[in-house]
């Protein structure tokens, strides 16, 4: 019989507070696997050195191509986004990667499994870390953009008021995500522990992350609405540069597309619970759950 | 009972190793996915950057041929450097560690069945890539080409020998290495866009890295464009190539020994739970 | 001739912490130990005591701190690649290979490092398949295997090299009974057929290393404390009287029993699905028992059962040490 957290036993702490404490436990759990490895010092320049890499691959890229100034709107737009890019790679990784980590090198999943946790809590939790360390590496990325390279960002044009609760459930839009590559892993090998930065990649083109949407074939544009991180990302861009991006998104107001951004996420909410249980299902009929399986 | 040679012993221990790889290629499909598909829409991602960009079509196929050699860093990174992170998890390491054969023929015979089913993925990536996005090809020596791809390879995977005995000693660490490394080099080995344009230092520097060069020459071998945008000659670039091998594979070998023995002092070879 | 395995005041310490910290555990303080060629040479403590620390240095993954370690005559730091030649090692409780690949395969894999033709090896692999009662599964997946499988298919791969001294590390750990069996059948049945061969067996198993040894060496922290032929080490006790006591209950503080006149030794073996612990004591003669059975009766459990009883090696270890090999758990090897 499955153990389910509502069926507590006699004197157990009410719901919220274990769901709580599972969380918590979780979140300390991915911070010491994350951090331990290192003294301070290096963890920094290791939450620095990878995304800034991945932006300078784009000053490149736009440097030789146009050879125009970083000052130019357009860098501005590419640069910003590419920058909010980083939660979707990592995030969904801290998520999905607790799975493969856990079950092929701690061994630990079919002991989690056991307990009576709620598994999407605790791969939330399992995630915290990395949200914790790419918002360094975002505010520092964005810092750069700024200056040394001249990105036309001021604090004065910021939407403060729209800031908050779109950067927020865009995350939750990623954390579902994260979900979905979470049960697809537990039904993959250990190689397939690049999924989520595959899922990235795919995710880089089809939402517009550096592009406007505009220049992809109709077709793939089509795609691109069904996800929120298109949204997203638009949406981040206009709060922070004060204009539109992709021409096909600018007849939605600032709200609008932030509505938009929420109903998508609720939809993506729904499908990728759902999912992850039938993947868990498929995963534990197939006896996946302790599996080893490198080579 | 007939003592197999130290030569027999090394080159069965090559295709005892390499076997699991390619096997495991065959019998796990999803890499069909997650290494084929995609990486080409990662790519894809890049050329869409240049398209937005009106940037000349050459820009486009440098893409293709890029995103396609990122398998093979990857390769390195995730299946060389930091896979003795896994095998000393798993207990294989101590086995293998323990066994009369020098571990670099473990490491050839990871390196080599890595290297097959690689090819493949890349191989992939670039019929797939040049399809869709139209990649015209212009080659100017085959010979050269072939040549140039191979010495790359070769370097590569002997660098991918030397960060293993570096990361040995390593346990967690090892993976996050590997983490810090995969960005920077595709900025510094000119993935996505001439490495020229890094200035002649750095690209000079990054050349320490085989594919910088490797990418750069068969560029410039397989593609017309600007001819300005190449950092050395092609033939240049394939004798520095020449050069690079026996000095990774070399450097490999002395990096192991020592790795080793320092192990075997701390006690790390059979380090579990890191 | 050389001896098969040979240390000289063999000491290894672990570094402890930081480095600058300078704190270092002694894992082996001391052994000194000789293997006769032909000899199936037990290791025999608790947890902790250094027995697999020991291993780790005569199969070369470990240096010594100081001291001097050889096998088959060679020195364990200077003839590396000539003694991976000689030997193999099983770890039980370990697993080695990779998931995807079939137990045939793995085991032809691990063959392969040691350069065996691949007509020898699978000739070898077969016969043990067949012996360790494997050969149905010889191609099933090795991410398909039971546990007990998978220790089975580890165990043929320590012999599918055919070593000339094999070390096995704990082999029949966490295995079924039949299982076990049909593991220390095999090692008696290969060293028969191999009698200029070694074998050297860790265990914590007392039965396993009586049924098995030639002679056994009794290690606790890092130190060889006895090392003589089974016989001969029981009848190290035989001077004394071996008195076994049960009581109902789960009382847990009998330090004060082993300072009572005429206890050498004592070991507490609780049982918590029967609520009832077997006391066994290691006496300086019958002179004592009576002694020891008012003192038992005073106690708030009943004591449900009493007899006098013919030495195992696990007296002897209680005899040695003071305490069973169960009774503490060092939290290091």
């Amino acid at each position: 019989m499955a153990v389910v957290l509502s069926a507590a036993p006699p004197g157990a702490l009410p719901l919220w507070q274990r769901a709580w404490r599972q969380f918590r436990t979780a979140s300390i759990l991915g911070w010491k696997i994350e951090s331990n490895w290192a003294d301070p010092f290096i963890f920094a320049i290791y939450t620095l050195i990878r995304p800034l890499a991945g932006a300078f691959i784009l000053v490149f890229m736009y440097l030789v191509v146009v050879e125009g100034s970083t000052s130019n709107p357009y860098f501005a737009h590419m640069f910003v986004g590419n920058a909010f890019f980083m939660y979707v790679a990592r995030v969904m990784m801290g998520i999905s990667y607790a799975i493969i980590d856990d079950r092929e090198h701690y061994e630990m999943l079919k002991y989690i499994y056991i307990s009576p946790l709620q598994i999407l809590l605790f791969l939330f939790g399992r995630g915290m870390a990395n949200i914790i360390t790419t918002s360094i590496s975002v505010v520092i990325t964005l810092l750069i953009g700024i200056w040394p390279l001249g990105i036309q960002l001021t604090w004065g044009q910021v939407n403060w008021g729209l800031l908050l609760p779109s950067f927020l459930v865009g995350l939750l839009a990623l954390i579902f995500m994260g979900f979905l590559l979470a049960g697809t892993c537990l039904l993959l090998a250990r190689h397939a522990w690049a999924i989520s930065e595959g899922v990235a990649g795919v995710l880089y083109l089809v939402c517009g992350a550096v592009f406007p949407l505009d220049v992809l074939p109709f077709w793939i544009q089509a795609i691109s609405y069904l996800f929120p991180l298109t949204y997203w990302l638009e949406l981040m861009r206009r709060v922070m540069l004060g204009s539109s991006f992709s021409g096909s998104l600018a007849g939605f107001s600032d709200w609008g597309l932030f509505f938009l951004l929420a109903g998508v996420t609720a939809l993506w909410g729904v499908a990728s619970i759902l999912l992850f249980r039938r993947f868990d299902g498929l995963a534990r009929r197939r006896g996946l759950i302790d599996q080893t399986s490198g080579y | 009972m007939n003592t197999p040679t130290p030569t027999e012993r090394f080159l069965r221990a090559i295709i005892g190793r390499a076997y699991p790889r390619v096997v495991g290629q065959n019998r796990e499909l999803s890499w069909l996915v997650i290494d084929c598909l995609l990486p080409l829409l990662g790519v894809a991602a890049y050329v869409y950057i240049y398209k937005a960009m009106n940037a000349a079509p050459y820009f486009i196929s440098y893409v293709v041929l890029g995103g396609a050699m990122t398998a093979f860093w990857l390769n390195i990174l995730w299946s060389m450097a930091s896979q003795w992170f896994w095998e000393k998890e798993t207990a294989n390491l101590q086995i293998y560690i323990m066994a009369p054969v020098s571990p670099m023929a473990i490491l050839c015979g990871m390196g080599i069945g890595g290297l097959l089913s690689t090819t493949i993925r890349a191989a992939a990536v670039v019929i797939v890539g040049s399809l869709l996005f139209g990649v015209t090809y212009q080659v100017s020596s085959i010979w050269l080409v072939i040549a140039v791809f191979l010495l790359t390879l070769i370097s590569l995977y002997g660098m991918g020998m030397l960060l293993a005995s570096l990361f040995l000693m390593y346990g967690r660490e090892a993976w996050h290495m590997s983490n810090l490394l995969q960005e920077p080099v595709y900025l510094f080995s000119g993935f996505y866009f001439p490495v020229k344009s890094l200035g002649a230092w750095v690209a000079g520097a990054a050349s320490l890295i085989p594919l910088t060069l490797g990418l750069d020459a068969m560029r410039q071998l397989m593609f017309s464009s600007d001819p300005t945008l190449g950092f050395l000659s092609p033939w240049v670039e394939c004798l520095i190539l020449l050069a690079l091998c026996p000095f990774f594979l070399w450097l490999a070998k002395l990096s192991l020994a020592r790795m080793e023995k320092a192990a075997r002092i701390e006690g790390s070879l059979t380090l579990r739970w890191q | 001739m050389a001896q098969a395995i040979e240390t000289i005041d063999l000491v290894r310490e672990y570094r402890i912490g930081k480095k600058k910290e300078g704190k270092t555990m002694r894992a082996l303080d001391g052994v000194n130990l000789e293997v006769s060629p032909g000899e199936l040479f037990g290791l025999l403590g608790p947890n902790g005591a250094g027995k697999t620390t020991l291993i780790k240095i005569l199969v070369t993954l470990l240096y010594p701190t100081s001291g001097v370690a050889k096998v088959d005559g060679l020195d364990v730091t200077s003839d590396v690649n000539l003694i991976r030649q000689r030997i193999n090692m099983v770890s039980g409780g370990e697993y080695s290979g990779y998931g995807i690949l079939t137990v045939r395969e793995t085991l032809w894999m691990f063959s392969q490092f040691y350069g065996i033709p691949n007509k020898t090896a699978f000739q070898r692999i077969d016969h043990l398949l067949e012996v360790v009662g494997l050969a149905q599964d010889a191609n099933t997946r090795q991410n398909k295997l039971s546990t007990g499988m998978r220790q089975k298919m580890n165990f043929c791969r320590g012999f599918v090299t055919d070593p000339k001294i094999l070390f096995l590390d704990e082999p029949t750990l966490g295995m079924d009974v039949t299982a076990a069996r049909d593991i220390r059948v095999y090692i008696k049945t290969w060293m028969a057929e191999h009698p200029e061969r070694n074998i050297l067996l860790t265990t914590h198993y007392m039965a396993e290393a009586d049924e098995l040894c030639d002679r056994v060496a009794i290690i606790d922290h890092g130190r060889i404390l006895a090392c003589d032929t089974p016989v001969a080490l029981k009848r190290r006790v035989s001077g004394g009287t071996l008195f076994e006591a049960e009581l109902g209950g789960l009382e847990t503080t009998w330090e004060e029993l082993r300072g009572f006149p005429g206890v050498r030794g004592l070991s507490v073996v609780p049982s918590i699905e029967k609520g009832r612990t077997l006391l066994k004591f290691v006496l300086d003669g019958e002179g004592v028992v009576q002694g020891l059975i008012t003192r038992l009766s005073s106690e708030k459990m009943p004591l449900l059962s009493m007899r006098t009883t013919e030495p195992t090696l696990e007296d002897v270890f209680i005899a040695l040490v003071g305490r069973g090999l169960t009774d503490e758990h060092p939290d290091a090897d």
